[in-house]
């Protein structure tokens, strides 16, 4: 008997067994392979695709970099700064530069310039080993066809170089044999920055050749697929990061325009990404060596090249090339003007930029993507772009954008459809003043016309939203305790129905087109940039007289076109006529999502990026800009209005430390339809008031902690678990997965953020 | 290199700028969170932009281990993707991994797949021209089957399996290369059991002409379009898609009659492959890149555009081969160029749209309501949530809040169901009143009639009414009445006694022109559902143009066949010929705004009655006004219409060479310009 029972047990036992393990054993087949996440208890594999996607910020590779470069007996030291010593091999100038602290050694060559370099014929050696690489046009009087040659120090036996060295550093005048265009280069280092610099004036076309584009010391950090850990930085939209991948994994080179394509050349690409910040940036060995490249002058006429591992380019690196011509179509008849195609033209003027990049030396803990953001926060306070913001106060922002009118194609006559007049605007704002802390209003469509119609030369009031006194006082009321009102207007861009004189006031190509792209529903016409600027000259004078103080303008901040009109007018010039023009303003100005070189008359950033374009090359989005702006600015994310998954948009507020802001009129959206604004599908304010309030007290418990503060560090905890610390050591802890997360004492419930002070 | 593709990049800018040009609105910044614009339908049956209803979680097969991938299909966690290039199923977990391999030495060129629910996996192989059966679990052939032996297949009819769907009770729906007949459906054992779901073929004009000539049906003989695709749903009720016709998209019930009846967007599209959930949602990619979702009757809820040929970006794709939809609403989309699976997740907005459509579908309105009024919220364009709620509305007896989401949504049909019961209401209300006040009308003109005959209480009145009636410049008008009663007389008093003035017709014209206008406008919604913003000058251009080209050329041909009229004669005539709608349009437009959908017929003979008159009388003006025989008139008509057709064409003409002269000028002036300096 007891052998049967004993039998039975056995039997149970190796069945209970068996039932519990089995789901173990699929289970962990099941998953991948790595099993760095003990923390979390089990994790949805959509979430495992999604936050390893270059949507979220991944983990870090903390292994420790070894030297790979040496110091060969070719170069010698020129420069030496408390942490940093300078080498120049002196024919060609090539750098090393050393951190004497660590050793670690950074270079712009491989090798000295006699060296073989595995993986580089010899066409590509003379690249590795230039100071600088140009590019030039020569025609080709056989085809009709202009021809893009490249030309590095090594091209030709005729190249000959002059040199001097300074205390500092060296200049050197470089005579290309073969394109006859000579150029000279200075370099200094200055504590743990290294300049160098080109100036325009010492750029010289000797012969036909004629300049396409500079690349100054173009391998400077390069790494050999994923031999180094660590990655590039793309200043696209908040920021991203290429993390060094080994060789094909993805086999796309770009080159990314700063500031966006010029459109006075090119036509405008869907799916460009936005470089807003003048910058460029390597990690060798996260936290431990890192150099963040700003360009200081010349990122208008500028593009960045963003390389990876890949079959014939081997080595992971980027940086800029200056442009200083393009080749474009002229057109030979009005249907290739419209295609776009015509006879091949090269530019005859060359741009008039100077060239100024300063690499930043990051060595040791800060050796990051937010080392690098603080870093360059420090030169923006520096050349005081930047001041360090002291509010005092204890509750977020809120922006909130009113649309007074907008213009409507009538049956006759154009009708102007009130959304919100300013008696509504009073009432609207008095409410919700109530539930939520300080707001930045943006009023739009507030002029004679409505928002797509208005002619701001005429600066009147529309009528149909009530008296102009009403919306004064309303401005008086709302310009203290923390509030502000500005008023909206766009000089850059115009309408066709705003009384726009394509013979004067429009920008042409260069192709001598008019500058223009379709709206919603009509043309909208790129104003020259002398006359918008004199017109907001005026406009500002006639605020000033109103008492109006403020003003948020459109396109301005993101849109950056030469002109062709009545002589060349290049984005170098038009980047320094717009921030004269703004410095000089003394009103406060808002822009949306501005580039870097408006950024010294922000008052607050408008709809900040949350998300990059997604390129494949892109391994993870970091919040390098907000990081940057971090205890300087509010800044403030799209509009909350249209975002599809709110929970998620609203952790990567918290998680990128953005204010909420909403659209808002009286009457329902539905009016908008078949308007300019007919994108705005959800406004009204009587649907949109609780929500608000919700939102605000949500981003307010959290957010509120960390007023005026900037980020110290940012670490990921787990894969979609991200820990961000700020300068009163208040840490705030994001879980975007849906799963609890529990580190000691620490627990975070799914998808939601939690901040510890 | 890297220069040479960065060059190549620019040169590609410059050539083809037109495919990259992307709106520059005021509203860029609206939303940027995924590289594509998500639309739903409007009011007016266009597309309107929405929040984002799929956003990409990422590249799926994170192994690069496919080639060229034609299908996938998902069941119990794995996905089964057709690895065409690697001639094999590969079986994907979750985690992207690559667990199994099905059918290696086996498969030549497998297009379809389906995981069926019994633990089978099918292939669909074009290049062995067979159906294959795999046990899912170990991956093992189980069966094979090739063309079909039954006389039933048709002697003529090849089998070259593409596409793949398996029913309950083992159904096996095939889709063949070039298969006109319909769906191979197949047996489990692979006998042939009929084909099913038949696509009509369809005859273009010319051939419907000629078969009036041609005695045998030899040239009237045409193919109907194969269907290219299928998917199957829970209940095993089969969907197709037929690229090119009006009924693109099919749901075919077991007799293989299609019983989706809404309206088929994107038909002029070439839809790829189609994917269908539990729920009944329908999902279909089309060659362009276009994903469209439909709800279970076949309306679109979301499209979006995820092709993108020259950038890597996360969430487009180079060449979409596949798409399904998994039990969560996830969408798996195969690139067969950058061999991958891109997966996609639904958005909350999305989740919201599906658990709203769900409950209105399985009858719960009340319930719906409060989700539709969050989309509409959310978005006051999405037309289905109005309809909804106009549906919702009605049957909680709010019919003035159901009327007014009917016309936001422009759904005709339930406005008119609301409208129909509003004025039931109202006339039910009312009935009486309306008929003591015609019963005091009717005694009213009774007394006026009797006094009139039996006392000259009226007289004075009648004499001065009559005095004002024969002034010659009331009489100019009342001629419009004349004409409507005897319409010879008037043409005759027009043409000799002079009654009517170039100047009165004139005016006649104008009020015409405004009747014309406010007609457009004030025309019932239900007769007018979209009206178009009118362009006032395009407007005056046709009406104006289309009278003076009439009464031109009328004259014109009548001045070459002895018709009798002078210009002006023919002028003051055509124009009072327009009699009965001068004074009919106003009645016809009350009318119009009181009915709804059921009386449509008696707007339909109101209009037919009112153009049919005009035409008649512009026949009877032209034959007295020329004094012709009625032979004579068709004839001056015919000659009218066909020289007005003449003129068009030339001015037409004149206009395009015209511009092209222009144009002509131009561009040698430039290349001149170009070449010389």
């Amino acid at each position: 008997m007891s052998f049967k029972i004993m039998f039975k047990r056995i039997i149970l036992i190796g069945l209970f067994v068996a039932m519990v393990c089995l789901p173990i054993v699929v289970f962990s087949s099941s998953q991948v392979a790595d099993d760095e996440l003990p923390e979390i208890e089990s994790l949805n594999l959509f979430d495992e695709t999604k936050l390893r996607s270059n949507q979220f910020t991944q983990m870090d590779d903390l292994r420790l970099v070894q030297n790979h470069l040496t110091i060969p007996p070719t170069f010698v030291l020129v420069a030496q700064s408390s942490q940093y010593r300078l080498y120049v091999e002196l024919d060609n100038f090539a750098f090393r530069l050393e951190h004497i602290d660590s050793g670690y050694i950074r270079g712009s060559s491989l090798a000295d310039k006699d060296t073989n370099v595995s993986f580089f014929n010899q066409t590509f050696r003379g690249y590795l080993n230039s100071a600088a690489v140009i590019e030039y046009y020569s025609y080709d009087s056989l085809n009709g066809l202009y021809i893009v040659k490249t030309e590095s120090m090594f091209t030709s036996s005729l190249t000959r170089v002059d040199y001097e060295l300074t205390n500092n550093g060296f200049i050197a005048t470089i005579h290309y044999g073969d394109s006859k265009i000579s150029l000279t280069i200075q370099m200094y280092l200055d504590e743990e920055n290294l300049h160098v610099l080109v100036d325009n004036d010492s750029i010289v076309e000797a012969g036909t050749g004629l300049l396409h584009r500079i690349r100054l010391y173009p391998y400077f950090g390069a790494v050999l697929a994923d031999t180094v850990p660590g990655y590039m930085i793309v200043p696209d939209g908040p920021g991203a990061l290429v993390r060094y991948r080994a060789l094909n994994q993805v086999t796309d080179a770009y080159s990314f325009t700063y500031y966006g394509s010029d459109i006075g050349v090119f036509n405008p690409i869907a799916n460009a990404p936005s470089l807003s910040l003048p910058i460029f940036g390597m990690v060798h060995g996260i936290n431990q060596h890192a150099f963040l490249g700003i360009i200081v002058e010349g990122a208008s006429t500028a593009v960045l090249i963003v390389n990876p591992s890949r079959q014939l380019m081997r080595y992971h690196h980027t940086g800029p090339e200056f442009v200083y011509r393009q080749l474009y179509n002229s057109p030979v008849s009005r249907a290739s003007a419209q295609a776009g195609s015509g006879r091949q033209v090269v530019q005859l003027e060359k741009y008039s930029t100077n060239i100024h990049i300063q690499y930043k030396m990051i060595d040791g803990e800060q050796a990051n993507y937010v080392g690098m953001a603080r870093s360059f926060q420090e030169y923006a306070i520096d050349q005081e772009i930047l001041s360090v913001q002291n509010t005092f106060r204890t509750d977020i922002q809120t922006m909130l954008e009113l649309i007074g009118a907008e213009r409507k194609e009538g049956f006759i006559f154009d009708e102007l459809v009130p959304l919100t007049t300013f008696e509504q605007a009073k009432i609207l704002l008095s409410e919700i003043e109530e539930v939520i802390g300080p707001m930045t209003i943006i009023y739009k469509g507030v002029f004679q016309g409505g928002h797509s119609g208005a002619n701001h030369a005429g600066n009147r009031f529309a009528s149909i939203l009530g008296r102009g006194q009403e919306l004064l006082d309303l401005i008086a009321q709302y310009s203290s305790n923390g509030n502000d009102l500005a008023l909206y207007l766009d000089v850059i861009q115009k309408y066709a129905s705003q009384r726009v004189s394509t013979y004067r006031d429009v920008s042409q190509k260069v192709n001598l087109q008019l500058q223009l792209s379709k709206a919603e529903t009509m043309t909208r016409y790129y104003i020259q940039p002398i006359a918008a600027m004199n017109e907001f000259t005026k406009l500002q004078t006639s605020f000033t007289k109103q008492d109006i103080f403020s003003m948020a303008l459109g396109s301005i901040g993101s849109v950056l076109y030469s002109d062709y009109k009545d002589g060349m007018l290049d984005r170098y010039e038009v980047e320094a006529l717009y921030r004269s023009t703004m410095e000089e303003s003394v009103l406060r100005m808002y822009y949306y999502r501005p580039n870097f070189y408006l950024w010294s008359s922000l008052v607050a950033y408008l709809s900040g990026p949350m998300s990059t374009k997604q390129y494949a090359i892109y391994t993870d989005t970091v919040p390098f800009l907000s990081i940057v702006l971090s205890g300087t600015m509010d800044q403030f994310a799209p509009y909350f209005n249209f975002a599809a998954n709110k929970e998620e948009t609203m952790l990567s507020m918290i998680d990128f430390n953005l204010y909420p802001s909403y659209i808002l009129t009286h009457s329902s959206a539905y009016a908008l339809q078949n308007t300019e604004l007919r994108r705005i599908y959800s406004s009204s304010y009587s649907t949109w008031k609780n929500r608000i309030q919700d939102d605000y007290t949500q981003l307010n418990t959290i957010l509120s902690q960390v007023i005026d503060q900037t980020v110290v560090s940012r670490t990921m905890l787990a894969f979609g678990v991200v820990k961000t610390t700020y300068s009163n050591q208040v840490h705030i802890y994001v879980n975007y997965t849906n799963d609890v997360f529990r580190d000691g004492e620490l627990s975070i419930p799914p998808r939601s953020a939690l901040g510890v002070s | 290199m890297m220069k040479k593709i960065l060059i190549g990049f620019l040169v590609l800018l410059c050539t083809f700028p037109t495919l990259f040009i992307q709106i520059q609105a005021d509203t860029q910044f609206y939303q940027d969170d995924v590289p594509y614009q998500t639309f739903t339908v409007d009011f007016a049956g266009k597309l309107t932009p929405t929040q984002t209803a799929f956003r990409p979680v990422g590249v799926f097969n994170k192994d690069r281990v496919l080639n060229n991938p034609q299908d996938v299909s998902i069941r119990n966690g794995l996905v089964y993707v057709a690895d065409a290039g690697n001639k094999r199923i590969a079986v994907f977990n979750y985690a992207g991994s690559l667990v199994q391999s099905i059918g290696g030495g086996i498969l030549v060129n497998p297009q379809g797949v389906y995981a069926s629910r019994d633990g089978f996996v099918y292939v669909a192989d074009k290049g062995a021209a067979q159906v294959f059966k795999f046990d899912a679990i170990n991956g093992a052939l189980l069966q094979a089957f090739g063309r079909p032996s039954e006389p039933l297949f048709g002697a003529n009819s090849v089998f070259v399996p593409m596409k793949i769907a398996v029913g309950a009770g083992e159904n096996i729906y095939v889709i063949g290369d070039g298969s006109t007949s319909g769906v191979i459906q197949l047996n489990y054992d692979g006998s042939f059991l009929g084909y099913f779901g038949v696509n009509l073929s369809s005859k273009p004009f010319i051939q419907r002409v000629a078969d009036w000539f041609v005695v045998t049906d030899a040239y009237a003989k045409t193919t109907p379009p194969s269907p290219t695709n299928i998917a199957i749903n829970a209940q095993s009720l089969v969907y197709t898609s037929t690229p090119f016709t009006d009924q693109a998209l099919k749901k075919l019930d077991i007799k293989g009659i299609n019983i989706l009846t809404t309206t088929n967007y994107n038909e002029t599209k070439n839809i790829v492959d189609l994917s269908v959930n539990d729920e009944g949602y329908v999902f279909a990619i089309y060659d362009d890149g276009l994903v469209a979702e439909y709800d279970p009757s076949g309306n679109l809820l979301f499209t979006f555009n995820v092709l993108q040929a020259n950038l890597e970006i996360l969430g487009l794709v180079s060449v979409p081969s596949g798409i399904e939809v998994d039990s969560d609403g996830y969408l798996f989309i195969t690139d067969s160029l950058k061999n991958r699976v891109v997966v996609f997740e639904p958005t909350q907005f999305n989740l919201l749209v599906h658990s709203a459509i769900n409950q209105y579908n399985i009858g719960g309105y009340a319930e719906s309501r409060l989700l539709f009024e969050e989309i509409e919220r959310q978005n006051v364009n999405f037309a289905l949530a109005h309809s909804a709620l106009g549906k919702a509305y009605f049957q909680e007896g709010r019919i003035d809040e159901a009327l007014e989401q009917y016309r936001l949504a422009n759904d005709v049909g339930g406005y008119s169901e609301t409208y129909w019961k509003i004025r039931d209401l109202w006339l039910k209300e009312h009935l009486s009143t309306v008929f003591l006040g015609l019963i005091v009308l009717i005694a009213l003109s009774i007394t006026i009639k009797q006094l009139k005959k039996r006392t000259t209480l009226f007289a004075p009145a009648q004499e001065r009414w009559s005095l004002w009636m024969k002034h010659k410049v009331v009489r100019q008008y009342t001629l419009l009445f004349d004409i409507l009663k005897h319409p010879m007389n008037s043409y005759y008093e027009i043409k000799r006694e002079k009654r009517a003035t170039t100047s009165s017709a004139t005016v006649l014209l104008m009020v015409m022109f405004v009747l014309y206008l406010w007609m457009q406008q004030a025309i019932g919604y239900l007769f007018n559902p979209y009206p178009e913003s009118i362009n006032l000058l395009s407007q005056t251009a046709i009406f104006f143009g289309g009278i003076g080209l009439f009464v031109f050329t009328n004259y014109l041909i009548a001045t070459l066949s002895d018709g009798e009229g002078w210009l002006k004669d023919v002028y003051i005539s055509s124009i009072y010929s327009l009699a009965p709608m001068l004074l009919f349009i106003i009645p016809y437009v009350a009318l119009s705004n009181i009915t709804t959908l059921n009386e449509t017929v008696i707007i339909r003979i109101a209009e037919f009655v009112m153009i049919g008159w005009t035409l008649l009388l512009v026949f009877l003006s032209v034959k007295e006004i020329h004094n012709y025989e009625i032979m004579e008139t068709v004839k001056n008509l015919l000659m009218t219409l066909f020289s007005m057709l003449i003129i068009v064409l030339i001015g037409f003409i004149l206009y395009v060479f015209g511009s092209q002269l222009i144009d002509f000028i131009i561009e040698w002036g430039k290349e001149a310009w170009n070449r010389v300096f």
